[in-house]
């Protein structure tokens, strides 16, 4: 401890204030010393291409690949597909980003990533690309530009990355959305391409609640398009990915036979010991709705006579935190009575610490028309 | 000690070089006061569309924590400090097993014990050269009283002793040392209330014990069951407590208890008491508020409300006071409550129990009554928010809903909760909903879960 803190002052002594600043940067490095290139010999390029097309598969395997591997010398492109699901960013909440009652009928399950950013649709014609590489090699827009230059060689569609590191086509009809994840030593960087998605499922999907009011990430909504509709019938999600494969490989222009070819990947537990945890863990409620940040909704519940006081119903606001209920209350400023105030002081008691559904304003509403058990006085007090 | 003061600035993330120069803060891993080694993480960060792990330079304790989650935290400014030591800070003192809370005595100051006691044979504390004078003096040690520490037996002992003859009553009583029970202590058969009759057993006025005049003060160190009393209580009073009583009229139950007794030895509990109803009826009623079956941590910043109703019983046992609870009454049965308490009971005199026995518990309750009393004011034991004191049943005159003056079996419970938590009206509903079961019996079965 004693050498670090004769570092930092070395630093400041060599490099002034500001060098120590920043150059004492990444929290997360172990090293001291400023960042400096690393070693010559550039990171070996390989191609994974996912045979599942489980959601949950992907990312455990995506979150397995990010945890378990080191990616000094290599770099890795991930390439993978999924059945129709929809997924949100690491921050979100899922009943402001997905239509969730819609979905559930359908069987169409909602998954969270460990990435942060906004929520998309997944389906066959999507394609999802996660770029690995050591966090020191960290490159987006290096990566967006990699894909675009693929579009245009390969299958003359003029795309290019805006400065939402969104890939647009046209008068800015997104095709593809971004995002990423960093640790300490590695990093990742995924994003969708839309290639033949169905589009009115997607605008289904994702039609949320927006009458919930949360500081949760909030996804930011633009016209999509379809690459297919514009590349013609050739451009398919298969020959994407084989073009997007070969051009990692060969793009750097090195010694062709440092690049490895694709490999195909069953993301299975047997394979990659931990997965299972990492999947089982992605598809637990702890994750999906337990990482739901604080957020508050508020409904109107119409009142029974004996409640009623200037008005025949009133708004009331549930609040729940990490997808569990905190608190029911009245809205701000509403004139009730002291029955109506006390049974949901009452409601809010037994409702707090329940998961929350969105069925709760049914209960709640139930609740306020039925009459309690043993009727309590009303205390003086 | 020397402390290095070592700051953590937040992560430039290369991806920011594009001119961004905030983050915002979504997700706290670590706490104020956690201990953290180099490379834990620390906390998640969203910038634009990347969520960062921020992990620790150090090994160290996290000290300010500079933003709270949503806040915007800007780059190049410190995110949090982390205390790097030479020596490591010890953790506050341990709870010690056996951790024995109080139940408040009723009336007047519980009488103390003698200070007269006798060292248990086999147990004499004193050196070599004291030894070897009592054997030359032909003095049994064990009939000599040692002023020393943990009572030690000094020289100068030795010469009083040899003064002043052997003392009368210290041959008599044995006591372990650092008990100080209450000599009107009930063995603890009687944890179990009979109902309407006085406790059986108890000598009215506590037996005389003499007491040998010393001639000196003698101090001693407070360890062992003492000490984690005194260590409890005063955690306890630092709970700002308010009191609600009330009486209740268990007539009804009363008139039942010969067909409760007969159900109780079909079901292989002899001697079946109202205890186990009264704990019942309890959880029955936590249902309804379960902020009083909530546990607060020691700044009372974070309140968790308890699933399982784990009520404790107060046992009066041969190392004094120990509460025991009985876990998840709300899934039991009342025979089955009943059979928890003899298991414990049990423990408690045979001096099994164990720490999950002991730990864990949501709510107590005692039943001070057995011993005698009315109205109490119990201590809370934390880290629950409640307490209720049962005192004794007594056969009392009151009037009846047409008037009448009739023989009613009449009870008092003392309750006190903690105020930061739990308001008046709040305990006074619950005490009324549990009074509601108690008095007519039928409700509670209607209820029962």
């Amino acid at each position: 401890m004693l050498s670090l803190k004769k570092l930092s002052t070395n630093l400041v002594r060599n490099y002034g204030p500001l060098g120590a600043v920043s150059t004492s940067l990444y929290g997360s490095t172990s090293q001291p010393s400023p960042s400096r290139p690393r070693a010559t010999e550039p990171p070996k390029r390989v191609v994974f291409i996912s045979q599942s097309t489980d959601v949950f598969s992907n990312l455990a395997f995506e979150d397995w690949l990010y945890k378990n591997w080191s990616f000094e010398k290599r770099s890795i492109l991930f390439l993978w597909r999924n059945s129709p699901c929809v997924v949100i960013g690491r921050h979100q909440n899922p009943l402001v980003e997905a239509n969730i009652p819609y979905l559930e009928s359908a069987g169409v399950p909602v998954a969270r990533r460990g990435s942060g950013g906004g929520a998309v649709y997944h389906d066959h014609g999507n394609l999802n690309c996660t770029f690995f590489t050591a966090k020191e090699r960290y490159d987006r827009r290096q990566n967006l530009e990699l894909i675009c230059n693929v579009l245009n060689h390969d299958f003359g569609i003029q795309a290019r990355a805006n400065n939402r590191d969104d890939i647009v086509v046209g008068h800015d009809n997104k095709v593809s959305g971004t995002a990423a994840k960093l640790g300490r030593t590695s990093a990742y960087h995924h994003c969708t391409l839309l290639v033949r998605t169905d589009r009115q499922q997607l605008r289904l999907a994702l039609q949320g609640d927006k009458t919930i009011q949360s500081k949760a990430t909030h996804s930011v909504s633009s016209g999509v398009a379809n690459l297919g509709d514009i590349g013609g019938k050739d451009m398919t999600v298969e020959k994407l990915l084989a073009s997007l494969g070969r051009t990692f490989l060969t793009e750097q222009e090195q010694d062709p036979r440092l690049a490895n070819g694709f490999t195909l990947i069953n993301p299975t537990d047997d394979w990659f010991p931990g997965l299972g945890k990492i999947e089982a863990d992605l598809r637990s409620v702890e994750w999906i709705e337990g990482k739901t940040p604080r957020f508050t909704i508020s409904r109107s519940v119409s009142l029974p006579p004996c409640l009623a006081g200037t008005s025949a119903s009133a708004n009331i606001t549930v609040q729940a935190y990490h997808g569990v209920v905190e608190e029911v209350r009245l809205e701000d400023g509403l004139i009730a009575c002291e029955e109506l105030t006390d049974l949901v002081l009452d409601i809010s008691t037994s409702l707090k610490g329940t998961p929350y559904t969105p069925g709760i304003f049914c209960d709640i509403s139930n609740r306020i028309r039925l009459p309690q058990p043993l009727h309590t006085q009303r205390s003086f007090l | 000690m020397d402390q290095h003061k070592l700051i953590l600035l937040v992560n430039t993330d290369p991806d920011i070089g594009e001119g961004i120069k905030e983050v915002i803060i979504k997700e706290w891993y670590v706490n104020e006061g956690d201990t953290v080694a180099q490379f834990d993480s620390l906390c998640e960060v969203q910038s634009d569309k990347a969520s960062v792990t921020i992990t620790s330079r150090y090994d160290g304790v996290v000290r300010n924590m500079h933003y709270s989650v949503d806040d915007t935290a800007f780059v190049g400014k410190p995110l949090v400090d982390i205390e790097v030591s030479k020596e490591d800070d010890s953790v506050g003192a341990e709870v010690q097993e056996g951790e024995a809370i109080s139940v408040g005595r009723p009336v007047e100051e519980a009488v103390m014990e003698s200070d007269t006691f006798t060292l248990p044979k086999g147990k004499i504390l004193t050196t070599p050269a004291v030894r070897r004078m009592a054997t030359q003096h032909k003095i049994a040690l064990h009939e000599v009283v040692g002023s020393g520490k943990d009572g030690r037996i000094l020289k100068e002992d030795l010469l009083l002793f040899l003064e002043h003859g052997k003392p009368k009553t210290t041959t008599t009583t044995t006591k372990p040392m650092t008990t100080t029970t209450p000599s009107s202590r009930v063995p603890p058969t009687h944890t179990h209330t009979d109902v309407g009759a006085p406790v059986v057993g108890v000598p009215p006025v506590p037996s005389p014990v003499m007491v040998k005049v010393l001639g000196q003060d003698r101090k001693e160190v407070i360890k062992g069951f003492k000490k984690a009393m005194v260590k409890s209580m005063s955690l306890a009073m630092q709970i700002p407590h308010f009191g609600y009583c009330d009486e209740i009229d268990v007539t009804r139950l009363v008139e039942v208890k010969a067909s409760l007794r007969a159900v109780g030895e079909a079901a292989g509990i002899p001697r079946m008491s109202l205890l186990p109803i009264f704990i019942k009826a309890a959880s029955l009623a936590l249902t309804h508020f379960p902020v009083i079956n909530a546990s607060v941590d020691d700044k009372c910043e974070n309140i968790t409300y308890k699933a399982s109703h784990n009520i404790g019983v107060a046992m009066d046992t041969k190392e004094g006071l120990v509460v025991p609870n009985i876990k998840g009454v709300q899934a039991l049965s009342v025979v089955e409550v009943a059979g928890e308490l003899i298991r414990l009971h049990q423990a408690g005199l045979n001096a099994t129990l164990t720490t999950h026995d002991i730990t864990a518990g949501t709510f107590t309750l005692s039943n001070i009554g057995s011993i005698g009393g009315t109205y109490a004011k119990p201590v809370i034991l934390p880290p629950e928010v409640a307490i209720g004191a049962i005192g004794k049943i007594q056969v009392l005159p009151r009037y009846d809903s047409v008037g009448q003056v009739n023989k009613a079996h009449i009870m008092q419970v003392s309750w006190s909760a903690d105020h930061r938590v739990i308001d008046g009206a709040t305990m006074a509903r619950f005490s009324n909903l549990w009074k509601a079961y108690i008095e007519n019996p039928v409700t509670m079965m209607m209820y029962m879960k």
